[in-house]
């Protein structure tokens, strides 16, 4: 992972929910382009750290101790 | 003991002792009749075959399948005679003996549990979109715990799963499943999804996953639960119970998290789609620009003409003055050429003077007083001799 420190906190339901966001203002008739683009690079930011994140993040698997068995 | 002489309670208490020493338990199989509930406390019914018949006592809390007249059971019970001398079975547990029985259950508890709505479709809930925490019920030995993990590692990174392991098959399965299922509920808060799975397997080994304990307890769960129990065929109690019913264990790890590839697609989607929109914003903003640009133009290019036909006019009209004056200072020039006293002395006329003032009667001359006469070449100086 190239930015493990941000990636750790990263949480990527809200970042594909930002970037949801993003486009739909970008959709929208009402745009100021100052603020476009500042949306815009956000959206590329976002959508950089996402594929990051499809690419390096690994799942793992913990067995809780329990007085099951 | 012959001779002996035993109270009426002594002889039912010696019974049960001898009963107990021959019988400390036994397994019966018959076919149920006359199943009643008394206070929602006491279970009675009759085991019988076709020529005997043997009543039956068990308490409620017992009796852990449900129980109708002609289904064939098998129940661990102990022989007792009771204080009222009637002989029955006290019952510890009743086991569904042949399919028939089972599917009886079976169609007895779902329909109850329908009846209650633990079923009902409105009170299921949406599993989320990309689940972080999982948690996860079943066994580690079992073909369905790595089927799940491997589908889950291929499709989705990212996820973190807490595994309880419990049996999912046996008498001890059951009770283990519904703990693990109240060990996730007491820690609803840290997880997204409740996954439980188990691979196919005969009806007996998917038992557990049918008894009322464990269907509401799935039913109660506090977390979005999947559940996914045997082949494709089987649909569990538990299942229906869940608000998501995956056929298998993989299926439930395809329901449980996206496709990574999937998402990179519709990634890549988006990342055009504002491109799109950001240039079409651009260009949008350069073509007002160049319109603003060309209103500047036109705007300007008039202004530019009204200046000019203001100098015009502004020249035309210093130059009619200018031409007024010049003719006006051509008249005056003329006007004063001709009051000009130089040149009315040129025609013969003379300017008289006594003492520098210009004479125009004789009053204020005398005789002999000396007077200058200025004539257009040169002045003469006169006496006055006569007055008239």
């Amino acid at each position: 992972m190239t930015n493990s420190n941000n990636m750790k906190d990263f949480d990527f339901s809200t970042a594909m929910q930002e970037l949801e966001e993003i486009t739909t203002y970008l959709e929208s008739d009402d745009v100021e382009i100052e603020k476009a683009m500042q949306k815009f690079e956000r959206g590329s930011e976002l959508a950089k750290q996402i594929k990051s994140y499809l690419q390096d993040a690994e799942n793992t698997v913990t067995t809780i101790k329990s007085s099951l068995t | 003991m012959n001779d002996q002489i035993l109270t009426v309670s002594e002889f039912n208490a010696f019974v049960n002792q001898t009963l107990e020493f021959a019988y400390p338990e036994v397994i019966i199989e018959g076919e149920v009749s006359s199943f009643k509930v008394n206070q929602n406390k006491w279970v009675f019914f009759d085991l019988k075959d076709s020529s005997s018949t043997v009543g039956c006592f068990m308490s409620v809390y017992q009796l852990n399948t449900p129980l109708e007249d002609g289904m064939l059971v098998r129940v661990r019970a102990q022989p007792k005679i009771t204080a009222w001398g009637k002989f029955s079975l006290t019952v510890r547990s009743v086991e569904l003996a042949g399919e028939g029985s089972v599917k009886k259950a079976f169609e007895l508890l779902r329909l109850q549990l329908d009846k209650e709505g633990v079923f009902a479709p409105e009170r299921k809930r949406a599993l989320p979109e990309f689940p972080k925490h999982i948690g996860l019920i079943t066994s580690k030995q079992a073909a369905a715990y790595n089927d799940f993990v491997t589908i889950l590692d291929d499709r989705w990174g990212g996820v973190h799963i807490d595994h309880l392991q419990v049996q999912v098959q046996g008498e001890a399965a059951a009770g283990q499943i519904v703990e693990a299922i109240e060990y996730f509920n007491a820690h609803a808060k840290d997880y997204d999804v409740l996954v439980m799975i188990r691979g196919g397997g005969s009806v007996e080994d998917l038992q557990a996953f049918q008894t009322e304990p464990v269907v509401r307890a799935v039913f109660a769960a506090k977390i979005p639960t999947i559940v996914a129990i045997g082949h494709e065929d089987d649909t569990s109690l538990s299942e229906l119970a869940a608000d998501v019913r995956a056929a298998t264990p993989t299926d439930a790890a395809r329901l449980v998290v996206p496709d990574k590839r999937a998402v990179r697609d519709t990634l890549s989607n988006k990342q055009n789609l504002l491109s799109e929109y950001i240039q079409t914003l651009i260009q949008a903003q350069y073509e007002k620009l160049v319109y603003f640009e060309h209103s500047l133009g036109v705007l300007l290019r008039s202004a530019d003409a009204k200046l000019a036909s203001q100098e015009t006019s502004l020249f035309s009209s210093i130059s009619d003055i200018l031409h007024r004056s010049q003719s006006n200072f051509q008249k005056l020039e003329l006007s004063l050429q001709v009051l000009n006293p130089q040149a009315v002395l040129q025609r013969g006329y003379a300017v008289v003077t006594n003492k520098d003032i210009v004479l125009r009667s004789t009053e204020t001359v005398k005789i002999d007083s000396e007077i200058m006469v200025q004539l257009a070449k040169g002045k003469l100086t006169a006496k006055v001799i006569n007055i008239e």
